[in-house]
């Protein structure tokens, strides 16, 4: 098997209206990358169903070595104070090819 | 008042997608297609309006602008005030206020398929006024919340967000203005020979087109009603009374102001009492997010569209058509 080496995976759930903000934090942290899906559901902002713009969400993933998830993860809690509706999820995770995520 | 008036496509597919969800149905809309389909309907409508400008008034025309940014203005200060009196906290009151301004495509085209089915002639300014009304109450709904969090501190990006400039650009350059706007100077620039090639397709197919995205919205508005627990009855009854005052305020506008015929008064009426739930939204969701969208879309989709689809545009048509009979 090929060496894997450990990454932190964040996984946000935001309004789509959200999204080039979370670019705009993904870049400043020099993450190498991000992908974004569309995504339905419901929460504290009611339903999501994915339809109108003002109703639809997104999953933003982003990988980064834990010695960046901190200061990742403090600006994106400036967006959650300033009372955006959003979700983030901090997972371990493994990838194949560290120079990828870690530039 | 004639109910069956009522008995056209648009209104009808309208009522399928409601029940549709009522029953529980397993019908389903691609997402992306309603978005696809708001698309088509504001070039189709902008077109007209180009067109139909190329041919307007200069006095009339500036007369509607202005009633137009009176009602834009107006609405939702009045809304706010309502609002408030009921107990909503002041960012969820600027952020609804912001949509009861604001105006509703969807109603509005409904309105012209009502007037249409009954040959009812219109005039073509309220075309100009519902491109005119997107913006300002999205500007009031900014102005409200800023001044609703007073003195709050403010960390450099929070004050970025919320600079006038930002918030000016914002408003004016969201997607269904630049549509609106955009699609109008298109139809009045062309030459009328070179429109024949898209007739076809933004004319003749408008009105399936229209029915399509109804149906969509109705299967939209129907999945609201188990929202409606959690917005309260205050904010339910509110849904069902500020387009009635819209609705008033249009009608006083569209016949002592602008002099319109029963059509004319009709689609100011509805231009008054609709709330936006395309526009609006993701503004609101940027600008003012501590408000609760649950609130502003419940209200705009899942009460007044019903409301004003159903019951508003007859009764608005009963009133118009007694105003202009006097």
């Amino acid at each position: 098997m090929p060496p894997l080496y450990p990454m932190k995976l964040i996984n946000i759930v935001a309004n789509t209206t959200l999204e080039e903000r979370l670019v705009t934090i993904a870049k400043a942290h020099e993450a190498s990358g991000y992908t974004v899906l569309d995504a339905r559901g419901a929460g504290s902002a009611g339903l999501q169903t994915g339809v109108l713009e003002g109703e639809s969400n997104i999953l933003f993933m982003l990988a980064v070595p834990e010695s960046r998830l901190d200061a990742v993860l403090a600006d994106v809690n400036k967006l959650m104070k300033r009372g955006h509706h959003l979700a983030a999820f901090v997972s371990d995770t493994k990838v194949m090819r560290r120079e990828k995520f870690d530039e | 008042m004639d109910l069956s008036n009522l008995l056209i496509p648009a209104v009808l597919f309208f009522a399928l997608g409601f029940l549709a969800q009522a029953v529980k149905s397993d019908l389903k809309f691609p997402p992306e297609l309603a978005k696809a389909l708001s698309i088509y309907l504001l070039i189709g409508i902008g077109l007209k309006g180009g067109i139909e400008l190329a041919h307007a008034n200069l006095g009339e025309a500036t007369q509607a602008v202005a009633a137009a940014l009176v009602l834009g203005f107006g609405l939702p200060i009045l809304a706010y005030a309502i609002l408030l009196a009921g107990r909503i906290d002041k960012l969820n009151a600027s952020a609804i206020a912001a949509h009861y301004g604001s105006v509703s495509a969807g109603t509005f085209l409904t309105a012209i398929a009502y007037l249409s089915a009954q040959q009812i002639e219109y005039e073509t300014y309220p075309l100009i006024m519902l491109a005119i009304m997107e913006s300002p109450a999205i500007i009031v709904g900014l102005l409200l919340a800023r001044f609703s969090r007073g003195s709050q501190p403010q960390d450099a990006e929070n004050a970025r967000e919320n600079h006038m400039g930002e918030l000016l650009r914002d408003a004016f350059t969201n997607g269904s203005v630049v549509l609106l706007f955009g699609a109008m100077v298109v139809g009045l620039v062309v030459k009328p020979s070179s429109l024949d090639t898209i007739t076809p397709f933004f004319s003749t197919l408008f009105m399936g087109a229209l029915s399509l995205f109804l149906l969509e919205m109705g299967m939209e508005a129907g999945k609201r009603i188990g929202e409606f627990k959690r917005v309260g009855g205050f904010l339910v009854v509110f849904g069902i009374l500020m387009p009635l005052i819209g609705g008033a305020a249009g009608l006083l506008v569209g016949h002592y102001w602008l002099g319109f015929g029963e059509g004319g008064v009709l689609l100011v009426a509805v231009l008054g009492a609709s709330a936006s739930y395309i526009a609006v939204p993701p503004a609101m969701r940027l600008a003012i997010p501590e408000a609760n969208p649950s609130y502003y879309l419940t209200l705009s989709l899942g009460v007044t569209f019903p409301f004003n689809v159903i019951i508003g545009i007859p009764l608005y048509h009963a009133l118009a058509a007694r105003l202009t009979a006097a």
